[in-house]
Formats: C-alpha cells, structure tokens, sequence
C-alpha cells in the first residue's frame, strides 16, 4: 500500500506473472539500441518531457547562478503578488517565490533520483535473490515483503520520520526504504520466467557458475520493466514527498520542497494564489515529464511494436 | 453580582433549522470583547432568541479528547465544559482594566486571615440539568472522583493545593482531608495545605466543577465523559459525544451568570471537529458553518469581510525562555548579551508577517487582563537596533565573545519557523550570529525541562486568571524541572513571589509582582517576551450578533444571538 | 480452490502477527517516553505525579516483553484495549471510523470502476482519435496532481465560490464533515447526504480512477492486436462480441489486480483526502495515533486494516480464475 503509485504497475497475484510472460518473450528478441531510440523518439510527449527534464536539471545545477534570491533572503514584502522585482511573487515572510520555486527544483529531483535508485536497489537485490533462488529464500522474502505491504505506509512513515527528523535525507530514507515491494515482485516475476528459458539451461550446462548466470544473462533482460518502472517510479516519489509534506512529516522550513511550499500554500487559493500555483505547476509538470518517458521508453522497448 | 433566580418557566422558542439571512444593518460589533455592561440582557441590540449556530472553529485537527471537567487539559474543550457547569467563582471583566473574581455558584466567599481556610457560601436553589439541587457535597463529591488516583487527569495536581490533597494523589490517603461538606448549612469549607490568597481563582476552575449523584453509580468513572454528562451550566448535552459533533441544547435549570443573565438565547450550539484549519475556513466560506478559526494569512481577509474577534486580548503569552545556566547566554556577563538580543528583536515584523496583525506586541510577560498587570515593565522590548549594537560592543568590550552561533529551539510543526527565521535575521543585522534549532514536537518540552534550552520557544495561557499563574509556574526555583526552562533562579524573585501569594491585599498584590516582573525583565533578562495572544474567532456577522471572547479564550455561546 | 482460500487465510495469521508484534517494537524505539506524551498534551511540562499515574494506569511501566504478552493475550480476546489519549474503547473507535472509512471507499471504488474502466474502454477502442488524445492528456495529468491540491480547489469551485456569490442552496456542495450520516443499505447515502459524500469521494478516486483509464487503454489495445482476437474475428464473429467475449475479460486482468490493490489503499490509508474534507476514517485516524504515541489504537486500527487487505486481495485473486480459465489454483504455490 503506498501512498500515491501513479505507474500503475504494483504488486499483485496474476498481475506480475502476466507481465513476466511479456518479458519471457523479450528474452528471444531484444530489439536493438538505434531502433529504441528511433521509436522513442516518434514519441512526441516524450521527447517534450526530456526536453522539460534537462532544462529542469539546468536549472537545479546551476541555481545559485540563476536564482535572483536565495531560499532565505527576505524582503518586506508580504505575500505579494508576481512583479518585475519577484516574477512569482514573495511568500508569507517575503521571501521570493521564484528562487525558492528553481531551488525547489534541485530538491525535489534529488529527493526524487536517489529515492527511485534506493529503492529500485533494494526490489532489485531482494527481487532477482528471491526469482532465481527460488524455494526458501523466496517464501522468506515473499513473506517479509507482505509484512511491509501490511502496515500501512502512515505509520512506517511518521515513525521513521521521528526517528530521524525531517530532513532531506530522512525523506530519502523513508521512501526509500518503503516502497520497494512493488518492484521486487516484478523482478521476481521476470526471473522466474527468464530461469526457464533455453539458453539459461545451455549456459548451465556449460558449467557458468550460478552468479554469472543471474548477472550477464538474466539481468539485462529483466531490466527492461525495470528501467520502465523507475522511471516512472520518480514520479510517484515527487508526490509522496508532497504528501508527507502536507502530513507534517516531510521536508521542513525552510528547504523549498515543492511539496512542502504546496502543503504550506493550499489554504492561500483565495487570496494569494500564487503561493500555490507555482509549485504545483512546477511539481505537475515534472511529474508528468517522467510519466511520459516512462511510457515512451515502454513502448520503444516493446519488441511487438513495429 | 448575580440575582436569584426566579421560578418562572421559560417558552422555548423552537426555531427549528438555519435562520434565514436578513440583512440587517450593520451591526456594530461590540468591541473587546469583555463582559461589558452594554452587553447585558436589558441593552442588547435587538435581534431573535432561539436558533442555532454550527461552530467550526473550535476542534481543529482533534475531537476532543475529554469532556469530563475531572480530566480536561485542553482550552478547546474548556469552551464547551464551560457550557455545560458552573463553578464556585468566575471571572467579571466588564471593566478589561480590572477582572475581578466573583461568586457564581457560591453566593459568597470569605478566607481567613492568613488565607488558609476558605469558606464558599452555596447558592440555594440552584440546580443541575435533572432537576437535582446543587449542595456542597456535590462539589465535594466531584473532589474526590477527580483526585482518585486511578482517575486523576493531567490537572489534578492542583489538588496538592488542598490539604490531603497530596496524600489522596498518592494513595495514601481515601479522602481529602482539607474539604468539609456542610449540606444543612449550604457550606463547604476548604482547607489548603499552604496559605493562598488566590485561591479564589483557582476553586473556578474545570477541575472543581460538581458533580451530581450520577457518577456515584458509574461502574468507571470515564463513562461518563462517553453519555449524557449531566451538569449545572446555561447548556447540556443533546447526544453523547461522537467523533465529528458535539450538540448542546439549551438548560432550562440554569440559574444564570454574574454578568445577570438567565438563559441562554441560541436554542442549539452544534461543535463540529475539523481536521485542518484550512478546511474548516474553507467550509465557514461555504456557509457549512457559522464560526471558524482565522488561519494565519487570512487575517485580513476575515476582518474585512466578517466578524472577528481579533481585538479581544487572550490570556496569553509567546516568549522565548534564556536559559540562565547556559555558559553562551546565561549568567551575569552575558547580560548584555541578553539585552541586546531582546531589544534587536523587531517584534512588530515578526507580528506582521508571521500572525498578519491579529497579536499584541508584548511590553512583558504577564498579559494584559490578569489581575495586577501593568504596561511597560519591560525596559528592553522595544525595538532599537542602535541600543542593541551598542549593548553587543559592551559586552564584547568585557571581553566576550560567541563561540558559535547562538541556536534557536522551537518545536517542529507549528509555525514557528517564520518566526525564528526572522529573529535570525534580526540578531544578524547587530552582530549577533544565531541559527534555527528545530527540535521534534513530542520530545520538545520534557528535553526543554531536562534543561536543554538555550534560546527556546515557549508559551502560556493562563489555567487561571492569576499573575502567579505566570510568575511561579514559569519562574520560581520551584519550577525549575517543571515549565521553567530557563532554570531562572533569582532569591530576590523568588522572596517577591512567595510573598505576592500570600498576601490578600489585591493592590498590594499586584505591586510585588511587578517588581518581581521587572527583576526577571531588566535585572537579569530572564526571558525574552515577544507577542500577547489575541482573539481568532471568526463569525457570520450577517446572521449572528453578541459573538464575544472572553480574555480566557472561552466564547460566550450562550450569549449569542441571532439578527 | 478451497484449499487455495483456505490457505490463504492461514497465511494471514503470521502475516498479521509480525506485522502488529514489528510495529510493537517499532514503538518503543520512537524517541520520548509515552507516558510523558500521554500527560502532557496540554503542552507543557506535566506534574510528576500526573505521569506516573498515567505509567501505571496503561502498564508503561512494565518491562516491554511483559506489555508484548499482555498485548496478544488482550487481542486475542478481541478487546483491542483503551486509547491511551482519551481512554476510549479501541473496538468503539474502529467500529466507528470503519464504517466511515467504507462507505466512502465504496463510492471511490465504484468511480473508479465505472469511470477509469469505461474511459480506459472508449479510448482504446477510438485510438488515436481526439478524444482519446484528451482522455490520454486528462488522466496523466489527474494522476500528477496532489490529492490535496485537489481537494481544496474542488471545494472552492462547488462551495465556497458559490457561496460567495450567493448561488442557491441546491447547487452548493458541502466541503467537510460526515453529514447528517443518513445511510441506506450500509452505503447509500440518502437526503443531504450525498453533498457530503461527492467531493472527497471523488478526489480519493481521482488519481486511481486515472490510473485504471490508462491502464485499461494499453491492456485492451494489446488485446485487440492479440493473436486469438485475430482468429476469433476470422471465425466470422461480429466485432461486439469479439471485444466482448474474448478481448475484454482479457483486459481486465491487470485492471482488476490494481483496482484490488487500491481497495486497500483507499480504506486504509486514505489520509490525505480524509484531512482534506474532515472524514472521520480510518486512516487519519491512523496518523494521528501514530503522532500521539497512541498504541492501542494504532495496533486496533492497523489489525483491521491489514485484515481488510487481506480479504480485497483474496477476493481479486479469486477472480482471476473468472477472467482467465487458464488460471487455475493449486499448480501455482505462491501467494
């Protein structure tokens, strides 16, 4: 159970053994790098959103040189409307919305890479251990996974959060650490499949010690759902960062996280609206940049399509 | 002063659902708040008895957690508590200048000399909700249900006030051996364990409010916050309590108020709990409810366009504690240090970005409104940078110098990050280099009394209306361990407020805690005080009129009417 | 199949037991003392005394392992215990906010049935045609916007706006608050209720209802390109009941395994829409007890969340074997 999952690929029974069949037929064709990118490329949402992403992380990298605030600068100018001066306007205490808003950006990408990778290591770890293992060791994790999935993800959030305080670390680390059940079901799914294809059983009955097997025979074919699923993963985590904002277990004052100046803004909609449209249009149209490049690498990756 | 009551029956006037809105002309507002004499029965502006008003400003984020006046610790479930009974005493504010305590329940009161025995005179006649009489042993009876020690809630320390108190707490003892119960001569007799010359004020509060033979028969206690509570106030509970709403209806055995009024107008108060300030403004903008809290923001917008009751003063304090005994702010050379940090602070901004106007720069930490207060103690709350960068090369020229910036603690999640962020700015621009320090909300006060403060957020409203409300419980050596998190320890200090305690002469009262205030303000710089409390109620000024706050934070629903 | 559900529920029972005895442990390791959390809600220091009571009153003072047997052997009679906040029976407040929670999980469910699956339909079927560009461009944008950003703007554009401008009273919406509470059959909201009900029902369904349309869309255009769609139209079949017969059941394989996913989520911790209008669920509920060191009540309410999950998940499983005959249980091991 999470919060907010907006690929839409989660666990689930017959769901995951579906897709693995999917990529039991990828493990006879792979299509090849130059027509991926030729495919993504006739995406034109996705293309627009790389376009998006790499102006956004010039943005993130370089935002001190482009900021004409810093985050905590502050002018006496309460909550006013966008000007020449301050083109978003100023904030509560008058700090510009707009630095805080391009600052934001460095924050939620990075709370939104390292929390996708952190977990996506962990679904991959516990999910290729448990698909290619088999027996004991996957009931075992089969298990742990369904005790994760159990409590609910509130509480696993709020209880780290007061272990580790509010930072931007603790929000990696809560994400992190609890979202990876739904990738490591699909892992398991495509290895168990990918086991039973034939050249697995020829690479061992060559004699390739089991670990080589699983690496540079296995993996790279499973990683097609895989970088699929990140992908898109990064934006679930941008909203959940939002969400614990608005809980009060997020990001605090004052890192610009998009989702905390959300958070903070909503009951301003009247009457300084601005504190509120500009995050969230900078948080909506990041997370749909990378929903639309998940979607466009899934199709490009697709050996079906023509 | 409060009259009898006379026996005649009153006509409810059902008014069923929501009056319709009449556009009346616009009524003016009475201002402050207070218990003025205009607003009395007889002077009242015209407008409609019966009718009903939905709040939903007063349980935000929680339901609450007690009704039962034995275990209640929250102000948002005091304002409906207060509805419900009546006490010994309450407070007359109809001069804000000077509150008074006067007799509610009891029709007279009288200590001894040294202000150890009290003597409560009950009211005859009076009755509770079911038609039973109100007798002393009805205020004894709820004594001892609230300091049983398996019942016992988080006030119930001020039991120890009463001789035996202590020792019932404990255990030890299974009744309170200060508190006699004389039905045939309407008397109950309380002696304290030590003397008190404001017991007064407290004997007013929640905790001592009476019970009726009902919760003599309860099997637990705590069932009784869960049913129809039964009680002596101008309303009583129309439903058992649930999550979302509370419903009160009118009492028609209420025997009146000190201020001479003898029923409550509104026919029905419908409380309902809101999770999110936000929200709930949102709904009150809907026209879903009648009464909302302002939120922060929006403070303008609320005046502007409804009623509000922004100017009535609350009897509260937001300070931030200076930790004596801490080597970078505390102890005689870091003085200046101290005051230069007090007056560098610009308390107007912080009011102005942070609340939008709608608090009190403070000039002390006692507010106004308690019994005794006077203007200005603080010789270095103003803002004057100039005074603070003078005072900073001072101490500096004694040979001081900060080690590492001075940390600002505060508990995470309630809006006080703004306002440390402007104290660091403010610190900054005369020297001074200070930094955020936020702390998590649910270690926050029990680290603060291990002594962990340096520069803390802190806070207060009064449980009473009574300056050693503020002075002891915050201040006295006695305190240290307990809400004083400055370890302030002055023996000058401490002599003023033992003494101030005991003596029953009001004026003279006063006088020594003044001095006692301004020893802790100018000589020793033992907190820095920044921002009185002041009303957040917002209402429909269209359908309502009498809307008032007391400076207790306490709303006079029953005082409420409809236009 | 029976012993499949059978065995199913057995594997709840450890399920249940380390999740509840993890988040036991978990509580003790969260930083300040209970006791001292349980006293001084007024915001301040409390009295000594006032924490020692309250130590004893809930067992706090007793060593962990004893509170842990305590604890089963407590819930293994059903008796959830007492709040430690208001001292209220646990089983009382997971009666009451269940009810609320599934009343409005139900709507949000049905929402997004009928809405994400019949806008997923259509714009398979019209592919490439305008309206399924704008259904495409609308439901990845539902599903980027924060449930809370949409609260608040739907609660101004059907209630405040409308009172401000003085619209009659049967064209508002209600932005908050449980309503008259007038239900019939459990989950049909009668008289003013549903103005009550519409809103939050309809942002908790938002971001899944566009989940399911997207989801929807892609699995049935891969059905419709799939071989056995080919064979069935070349065995002379009417378009309507190819799609029908074969290609939708198909399709809704991987539906369905969402939507079941999402019935847990929407009951259990549909926090933020709860906040949002004031409905008094499970999961806030479930935050706030978690805030306020509130043990009993944040094992009760987790126990039956879990339990409620459990069943949603069993109950899609099992449909598989309607959708898909070639699924069967019992040769397939694992949950």
């Amino acid at each position: 159970m999470t919060i907010v999952d907006p690929s839409g690929i989660s666990a689930g029974g017959a769901g995951a053994e579906t897709m693995g069949q999917d990529i039991a037929d990828l493990g006879a064709i792979r299509p090849l790098r130059a027509d991926v990118w030729r495919r993504f490329k006739r995406n034109r949402m996705a293309v627009a959103s790389m376009v998006f992403l790499a102006v956004l992380a010039v943005l993130a990298i370089f935002a001190p040189l482009i900021a004409p605030y810093g985050i905590t600068d502050r002018v006496p100018l309460f909550r006013e409307g966008p000007s020449l001066h301050h083109l978003f306007g100023t904030d509560g205490i008058g700090r510009d919305v707009f630095s805080r808003v391009i600052y934001g950006a460095r924050v939620s990408l990075t709370i939104g890479v390292l929390a996708a990778s952190l977990s996506l290591l962990i679904g991959l770890v516990l999910g290729a251990t448990a698909g290619f293992f088999g027996g004991l060791i996957d009931t075992v994790i089969a298990r742990v996974t369904d005790i994760v999935l159990a409590v609910p993800y509130i509480v696993l959030a709020i209880a780290i959060a007061s272990v580790l305080g509010g930072s931007e670390r603790a929000v990696i680390l809560i994400i992190g650490l609890t979202t990876w059940t739904s990738l490591t079901r699909i892992v398991r799914a495509s290895f168990l499949s990918l086991k039973q294809l034939e050249y697995v059983e020829a690479a061992t009955a060559l004699g390739f010690s089991r670990p080589r097997i699983m690496f540079r025979h296995i993996l790279p074919n499973a990683l097609q759902p895989v970088i699929v699923y990140g992908t898109i993963s990064i934006a679930g985590v941008i909203l959940t960062e939002a969400a614990l904002s608005f809980l009060g277990v997020g990001v605090r004052d004052p890192t610009p996280a998009w989702g905390l100046m959300i958070a903070q803004g909503k009951g301003d909609l009247a009457n300084a609206p601005h504190l509120l449209l500009f995050p969230s249009i900078a948080l909506v149209l990041t997370v749909l940049a990378f929903v639309f490049i998940g979607d466009g690498l899934r199709d490009a990756l697709d050996p079906k399509q023509k | 002063m409060r009259e009898p009551r006379t026996r005649s029956r009153l006509v409810g006037i059902a008014a069923g659902l929501f009056a319709l809105s009449l556009i009346a002309a616009a009524c003016s507002s009475d201002d402050s708040g207070n218990k003025s004499s205009a607003t009395t029965e007889k002077a009242a502006t015209g407008g409609k008895t019966g009718g009903e008003l939905v709040d939903l400003g007063t349980f935000l984020g929680d339901p609450p957690e007690f009704l039962d006046p034995g275990l209640n610790s929250t102000l948002n479930s005091y304002q409906v508590i207060n509805e419900l009974y009546d006490g010994l005493t309450d407070i007359d504010a109809s001069d804000p200048a000077n509150p008074k305590i006067v007799p509610l329940v009891a029709k007279s009161y009288e200590a001894n000399a040294d202000a150890t025995v009290w003597t409560f005179k009950i009211r005859d006649g009076e009755q509770f909700s079911n038609g039973e009489p109100v007798l002393p042993s009805s205020f004894s009876r709820a004594w001892e249900r609230a300091s049983n020690k398996d019942f016992a809630g988080d006030y119930s320390y001020l039991f120890n006030f009463i001789k035996g108190g202590k020792e019932k707490l404990a255990g030890t003892a299974t009744t309170l051996a200060g508190v006699k119960a004389d039905d045939a001569n309407m008397t109950l007799t309380v002696t304290l364990a030590k003397p008190y010359s404001n017991f007064d004020a407290v004997a007013g509060f929640q905790l001592f409010f009476p019970m009726p033979k009902a919760v003599d028969s309860l099997k637990d206690q705590k069932e009784w916050d869960k049913g129809l509570m039964i009680g002596n106030g101008p309303y009583k509970l129309a439903q058992p309590r649930t999550d979302t709403d509370i419903v009160l209806v009118r009492n028609d055995k209420w025997g009146g108020d000190v201020m001479g009024h003898k029923k409550a107008i509104l026919d029905k108060v419908t409380f309902k709990v809101s999770k999110d300030t936000d929200t709930a403004y949102n709904a009150f903008e809907a026209g879903e409810g009648d009464s909302a809290n302002i939120p922060p923001g929006r403070v303008k917008e609320a005046d502007q366009n409804y009623g509000t009751t922004l100017d009535v003063n609350i009897l509260g304090s937001y300070h931030f504690d200076i930790n004596q005994k801490d080597p970078s702010v505390g102890g005689a050379k870091n003085l200046k240090l101290r005051q230069a940090i007090d007056m560098a602070i610009n308390r107007s901004e912080i009011n102005t970005a942070v609340f939008n106007g709608s608090r009190t720069v403070s000039t002390g930490v006692t507010p106004p409104g308690i019994p005794g207060f006077k203007k200005g103690l603080c010789d270095y709350c103003k803002y004057d940078p100039q005074g603070a960068k003078a005072a900073v090369d001072e101490w500096k020229a004694a040979g001081n110098s900060q080690s590492g910036p001075i940390k600002i603690q505060f508990n995470q999640g309630s809006g006080h990050e703004n306002v440390v962020a402007i104290m660091v700015d403010n610190l900054k621009a005369v020297g001074i280099q200070a930094v955020a320090d936020p702390k998590p909300a649910e270690t926050y006060f029990s680290s603060l009394a291990k002594g962990s403060c340096v520069l803390c957020r802190a806070g207060w409203f009064a449980d009473y209306p009574t300056y050693d409300n503020f002075m002891y419980d915050l201040f006295h050596k006695d305190a240290i361990g307990g809400n004083n998190y400055s370890q302030f320890d002055d023996p000058k200090f401490n002599s003023l407020v033992d003494e101030a305690k005991q003596t029953v002469d009001k004026a003279k009262q006063g006088d020594l805690f003044n001095q006692a205030e301004k020893i802790l303000l100018n000589d020793d710089v033992g907190v820095i005080p920044l921002l009185w409390y002041r009303g957040a109620y917002v209402y429909n000024e269209k359908k309502f009129t009498n809307f008032q706050q007391t400076n207790f934070g306490l709303v006079l629903w029953d005082q409420i009417r409809r236009k | 199949m029976p012993s499949y559900i059978v065995r199913r529920v057995l594997l709840l029972v450890p399920t249940v037991f380390f999740a509840l005895s993890f988040l036991f442990v978990l509580f003790f390791q969260l930083p300040g003392d209970p006791a001292n959390l349980i006293a001084g809600r007024a915001n301040r220091t409390p009295d000594p005394g006032v924490i020692q009571r309250a130590r004893e009153r809930y067992d706090l003072d007793k060593p962990v392992p004893t509170q842990f047997v305590n604890y089963w052997k407590r819930t293994l009679r059903w008796d959830l215990g007492e709040s430690f906040a208001d001292r209220r029976s646990v089983n009382d407040i997971l009666g009451e906010h269940a009810k609320n929670s599934f009343r409005l999980g139900i709507w949000a469910i049905l929402i997004e049935i009928v809405v994400g699956i019949g806008v997923g339909l259509i714009a398979a079927l019209r592919r490439y045609s305008w309206s399924d560009r704008i259904t495409t461009v609308i439901t990845a944008g539902m599903s980027a916007v924060p449930v809370f950003v949409l609260g608040f703007v739907l609660q101004y554009i059907f209630a405040v706006y409308p009172n401000k401008h003085g619209w009659p009273d049967f064209l508002k919406l209600r932005t908050q608050g449980l309503g008259p509470n007038t239900w019939t059959f459990f989950f049909v909201p009668t008289g003013e209720e549903w103005r009550y009900v519409i809103l939050p029902a309809v942002t908790l369904a938002s971001v899944t209802t566009a989940l399911v349309a997207r989801m929807m869309r892609g699995s049935m255009l891969e059905v419709l390109r799939a071989d056995y769609m080919r064979t069935a139209r070349a065995k002379g079949l009417d378009e309507r009941s190819v799609i029908v017969k074969h290609g939708l059941r198909n399709a809704l394989i991987p539906v369905v395994t969402l939507i079941g996913i999402d019935f847990g989520t929407i009951i259990g911790v549909a926090v933020l829409t709860e906040t949002t209008f004031s409905w008094p669920g499970l999961g806030s509920e479930i935050a706030r007890s978690v805030t306020r060191r509130d043990l009993p009540v944040m094992l009760g309410l987790t126990l039956s969340v879990v339990v409620i999950y459990a069943v949603a998940s069993l109950a899609v499983d099992l449909s598989y074997a309607w959708f898909d005959p070639r699924i069967r249980f019992g040769r397939r091991g694992d949950a």
